[in-house]
């Protein structure tokens, strides 16, 4: 087993999720914006 | 005589093997009708390449010559990502944009299965190479794991393309085992609002450069699935978006398949870690599903309006499979209890973050 590359996997995991919840929540923000923006649109 | 049958001599017990995994394949594609566009080219191209002396893989095969032409230059995936782009539908997303946090939850497997891999042993390129199976994403599993140049490519598009066609199979099990009966039979109620068209042409626009920012990497992948997209929506280019979904996604399905099948020589496929790793995608696969539930379950402790975290389930990419299985659990709960709405919102969700994932694992992850 190698430790060092299996801590390294864990900040990468850490990392990943936290990247992956950062990129969702400004999708989120960037359609609810549009949304709100083009409401009248429909 | 030997003239006629002298070729039979280098043929290899594990070539034999191959024929048989060949076979299976081709069987799993026709008679349980399991990815059989993908397996079924795959099956015989596992055949094409295992026979001795024909001359299909090699510098001038023409195997080898599909795979540096489109595999090794990423093209076919990239490709495909522009059909599969116009395919998708991204209205239940865009009308409840919530979902698509089930959509980035249900990535966990993907994460958990690089540390358990990389405490297997596996480097970290080859690693994240396996680990993306749990994006339940053919073609995003076949650009990582080309992107890293991994040794595996082969078992790990074999166990992509299987567990996409067996989440039937894989999840409810999973689901069942986090959930209580009563979390399954909450219900959600569904308003249906329109999208307005502003809003469709320029998500695939918008979602690319806020990609392209963040995650440099997850581009070529996001972009060309949101450039399908636009072309869907723009509704003046209906005869491309068509060919878009039909003619281009079936014949770069058909080159795939078979392409794929360079790596799976009997050398190259035969050894007790494709084993190893067809455990690790089922392991992604059921860790994807965990992590949606739990997810809604978190949520569920701050909402007011309770989440059915069966939809956290339908977070993972394998469309529109793990939907459908979100809602038959809630109907065999509650036979008024019409989940699919809501899941495939999840679903088509976690199409986008299995992309982005992927993207994020090539940003990550250093190469060898």
């Amino acid at each position: 087993m190698n430790t060092e590359q299996f801590l390294q996997s864990l900040a990468i995991m850490g990392k990943g999720m936290l990247g992956i919840f950062v990129v969702t929540l400004v999708i989120i923000l960037m359609i609810a914006i549009l949304n709100f923006a083009t409401k009248n649109r429909k | 005589m030997a003239d006629l049958f002298g070729n039979l001599l280098y043929l290899d017990i594990k070539q034999v093997v191959m024929w048989i995994i060949g076979g299976i394949l081709i069987f799993l594609a026709i008679r349980k009708k399991m990815e059989p566009a993908l397996l079924l080219p795959m099956g015989f191209g596992a055949i094409l390449v295992n026979l001795p002396n024909t001359g299909v893989l090699g510098e001038n095969g023409v195997i080898d010559i599909l795979f540096n032409s489109g595999i090794s230059n990423e093209l076919f995936p990239l490709l495909l990502f522009i059909g599969i782009g116009a395919m998708i539908d991204f209205g239940p997303l865009l009308s409840n944009p919530k979902l698509l946090l089930f959509g980035a939850a249900a990535q966990f497997g993907i994460f958990m299965t690089l540390c358990f891999a990389s405490l297997l042993g596996f480097n970290l390129q080859d690693a994240a190479s396996i680990a993306i199976i749990g994006a339940a994403d053919g073609p995003t599993s076949i650009f990582v794991a080309n992107y890293f140049d991994s040794n595996y490519i082969g078992p790990i598009i074999v166990a992509a393309y299987s567990y996409m066609a067996l989440v039937p199979i894989v999840q409810p099990p999973v689901i069942k085992l986090i959930t209580t009966k009563k979390e399954r039979s909450i219900r959600m109620a569904y308003k249906a609002s329109s999208v307005s068209k502003t809003t469709r042409l320029l998500f695939p626009v918008f979602v690319t450069m806020i990609t392209g920012l963040i995650a440099p990497n997850a581009i070529a992948l996001v972009g060309f699935l949101m450039f399908g997209n636009l072309i869907r929506e723009c509704g003046v280019l209906d005869s491309l978006s068509e060919t878009a979904q039909k003619v281009l996604a079936n014949l770069i399905t058909l080159l795939l398949g078979l392409t794929v099948a360079a790596k799976m020589t009997a050398d190259a496929f035969l050894n007790p870690k494709t084993l190893l790793i067809l455990a690790l995608g089922l392991f992604a696969f059921v860790f994807d599903t965990v992590g949606g539930v739990l997810f809604a379950k978190i949520i569920n402790i701050f909402a007011k309006e309770k989440i059915n975290p069966m939809i956290g389930a339908a977070g993972i990419s394998a469309f529109p499979m793990s939907a459908r299985v979100v809602n038959k659990l809630g109907l065999e709960e509650d036979n008024q209890n019409f989940l699919l709405m809501h899941a495939i919102g999840a679903n088509v969700s976690g199409q986008i973050a299995s992309v982005i994932a992927g993207g994020l694992i090539l940003n990550l992850v250093p190469l060898a």
